[in-house]
């Protein structure tokens, strides 16, 4: 095969490992090749771009969306003047009709959709994806209990509590079974499985159940069925791995930078898990400054990854940890997901790398990546909705003045700050673009001409604890603040971003919504709002 | 009227912006942002293309992409503008696809280090002034015989893999390969050539 081959193929992802190793050699051996291949890219993207057929745009997460924000800014421009503009009613009640949930469907579902709708012979396939939507839109506040339990009763609880809330029999029928597949079914007990996701959709919870019994999850409405894998490996060694999870993954749990001292008095017990001999208490490898250390300390558990530990005069020992996982807590939300570490293996999750270390077995280190995959923050959007406005610093209203900023809990009272708004004098609404992006992903609005009244705000979504934290930075006119702004549930903020010294005065309402990956509204509360909400 | 909590947790420190640079003289940040603009968006698709090659998976691509666009926009203070910016850009694509593979070995990156350098190189080797690239490709796909522009309809249009579109057309897989090869190739000669301000003559 020639090189334009090979590269050709490359570009429609059919090599073969051997190909692939023949390619990056050459490529990186011959710089004529290396040149075909960028110009061959350039090809392939521009004929992808030209001729690719267009996805629905709706959940197309970009950060440089400036153009969508214009286009939002009209809409939303245009609803709030008008909401500006009806007449206030002047009971107490509500003056704020909830927003309807948009549903929106997922591009690559529609992608696939309209795909499947040119073939008329594969009606079952839209079956499917029908099953498949309601699924994945089916949300249960737990989707297990959490206990080790067979599949069999597993799926009993699970299609118990389906029964129960399934008001519009939209899942009617629903039930599970064995496909046979590569693999040999499991006997009843072959692996004992659990799930303990919360606020996450039915769908979810089945691709879970489905890896923790090395099968694969295959939808024929209304039947979920497990087809059995072959092929994985098996085996009880255990390996270590490090995979890369979401920042909030165990975010309740929080860490701290540990440093502490033994002095044998029994209150703190080192013990290195690597040594089969029980290691050592008061002497770690120094070899392996970066060996896991399991800490127990008054009934809590921890993993230490020691980066520095010295013997003190006195024979006490200094440790300075730079990674703590706290595994009596990481350890029970993984075993609550079918990852049923058993001593000496271990997990421990990084929060400041969000990285999760894993001294496990293959079929342990399966689960944990699905589960990593289905609690995975990123596949969630933000839609961050915001509207600047101006207003003649005399006439500032009286609680508007002297302030940064302030949050308003509620739809209603958001309504009431709106006609409060509308009410005062010299108030522009100069424009209320909307932009969406991912937890983490920064998203930026560009609002204006350059001069004066351009304004510049970039905004990084980040769920933290029961709130979505908004950081970022706005600048008007080359004049900046710095944004940082914790939303939960039906907040919205009102944040003031200009300097003070002219005239006008300038602020930001900010609202968010976050969206689970198939667009359906997914809420952020504080412990006290879900306390409150039970 | 009550309008809100007196404990709001939102914090306002007057400042830069992170990473940005506001030069001395009073350049206006804004205009920064523009030319960061002006300069960016006709390279994003070039920038895509590029990390793509060296990103197997879909969300690792479209994460790196992200990642480095907001390290070129914060970094913008730093570029030379004298130079190229794709180059510049892809320099630092490069960085962040080196730093990604170290530090997780499990990143789905296409090539070794080794490989990506010598690709950044032949990207920058062969870098044509952005624009006029799509115009091209429009008037070298009007000349593609029926057959050719089947084929490509099938592959991009329809997304479709090699063997389905072997099947589909009653061709071999190898077949199927040596055909869409040397339509690229063919279309990458024409553009070229019209690039270069020549029409081409080239008949892909």
């Amino acid at each position: 095969m020639n090189t334009t081959e090979l590269i050709s193929k490359h570009l429609d992802h059919e090599t073969t490992p051997a190909e692939a190793a023949e390619l990056a050699a050459l490529l990186a051996a011959d710089p004529e090749a290396a040149q075909e291949f960028a110009r061959s890219v350039r090809t392939d993207a521009a004929l992808r771009r030209a001729l690719a057929a267009p996805v629905a745009p709706v959940l197309r997460t970009t950060r440089w969306r400036w153009a969508g924000a214009a286009a939002a800014a009209a809409v939303v421009l245009f609803s709030t003047w008008a909401l500006l503009h009806r007449p206030v009613e002047k009971s107490a009640a509500p003056v704020a009709k909830k927003e309807p949930v948009r549903r929106i469907v997922p591009p690559r579902l529609r992608a696939k959709s309209a795909a499947q709708l040119a073939k008329a012979d594969e009606g079952r396939a839209m079956d499917e994806l029908e099953f498949r939507h309601k699924l994945a839109h089916f949300f249960l506040p737990k989707t297990g209990t959490g206990e080790r339990m067979d599949l069999n009763a597993a799926m009993d609880w699970l299609l118990a509590q389906v029964k129960e809330m399934d008001h519009d029999k939209d899942l009617a029928g629903l039930d599970w079974g064995w496909k046979e597949g590569d693999g040999e079914t499991p006997s009843k007990t072959a692996h004992p499985v659990a799930t303990n996701l919360s606020d996450r959709p039915l769908l979810s919870a089945l691709r879970l159940l489905a890896v923790q019994v090395d099968a694969d999850l295959v939808l024929e409405p209304p039947h979920v069925l497990f087809k059995p894998k072959a092929g994985l490996d098996q085996s009880g060694e255990l390996k270590e791995v490090t995979l890369l999870t979401s920042p909030d993954f165990l975010a309740a749990y929080g860490s701290s930078t540990f440093s502490t001292t033994s002095n044998g008095a029994g209150i703190v017990r080192f013990v290195n898990p690597a040594s089969p001999s029980g290691g050592v208490k008061g002497e770690p490898a120094q070899s392996e400054p970066k060996s896991l250390y399991r800490l127990d300390s008054q009934g809590m558990t921890y993993h230490l990854g020691v980066t520095k530990a010295e013997k003190s005069p006195g024979d006490s020992l200094n440790i300075k940890a730079d990674q703590v996982g706290y595994l009596s807590d990481s350890g029970r939300e993984l075993t609550g997901n079918g990852v049923f570490l058993q001593p000496p293996a271990f997990a421990m999750w990084d929060p400041s790398t969000a990285e999760l270390a894993l001294h496990a077995t293959p079929h342990d280190q399966r689960v944990a990546k699905a589960l990593i995959e289905e609690q995975s923050g990123p596949r969630e959007t933000v839609h961050i909705m915001s509207k600047f406005v101006s207003i003649q610093a005399a006439s500032l209203p009286p609680e508007w003045s002297g302030r940064d900023g302030w949050v308003v809990n509620t739809d209603e009272e958001f309504q009431i700050l709106m006609t409060t708004m509308s009410q005062t004098r010299g108030l522009n609404l100069l424009t209320a673009p909307s932009v969406m992006t991912r937890p983490g992903q920064l998203a930026v609005v560009n609002i204006g001409q350059e001069g004066k009244n351009g304004i510049f705000a970039g905004f990084n979504p980040e769920r933290q604890g029961g709130y979505l934290r908004l950081r970022g930075s706005a600048s008007v006119g080359g004049d900046n603040t710095e944004l940082d702004v914790s939303l939960a549930g039906p907040q919205s903020a009102v944040v003031r971003i200009d300097s003070g010294q002219t005239d006008q005065a300038l602020f930001v309402l900010l609202s968010t919504r976050l969206l689970s990956p198939d667009g359906m509204p997914v809420e952020v509360l504080t412990d006290d709002a879900k306390r409150r909400k039970r | 009227m009550k309008i809100g909590i007196p404990q709001s947790p939102i914090r306002k420190i007057p400042c830069q912006l992170s990473g940005f640079r506001v030069k001395k003289g009073g350049r206006n940040l804004m205009a920064d942002t523009n030319i960061f603009l002006e300069v960016f968006r006709p390279q994003e698709s070039e920038l895509r293309a590029y990390i793509g090659a060296m990103v197997r998976d879909a969300h690792a691509r479209e994460d790196v992409f992200q990642e480095v666009s907001r390290t070129l926009w914060e970094k913008f203070g730093t570029f030379d503008a004298t130079r190229s910016f794709g180059a510049w850009a892809r320099g630092v694509a490069t960085l962040k696809l080196l730093e990604a593979g170290r530090k997780n070995a499990r990143f789905p990156l296409t090539f070794p280090p080794e490989t990506i350098e010598a690709l950044q190189a032949a990207f920058d080797a062969t870098e044509s002034p952005p624009g006029g690239r799509e115009e091209a490709l429009a008037e070298c796909l009007k000349s593609v015989p029926e057959k050719g522009r089947r084929l490509l309809a099938l592959r991009y249009e329809e997304d479709r893999r090699g063997p389905e579109i072997a099947r589909t057309l009653g061709l071999s897989l190898e077949a199927v390969h040596k055909s869409l090869s040397r339509l690229r190739q063919q279309l990458e000669v024409c553009i070229r050539r019209r690039l270069e301000g020549g029409p081409s003559r080239e008949n892909p």
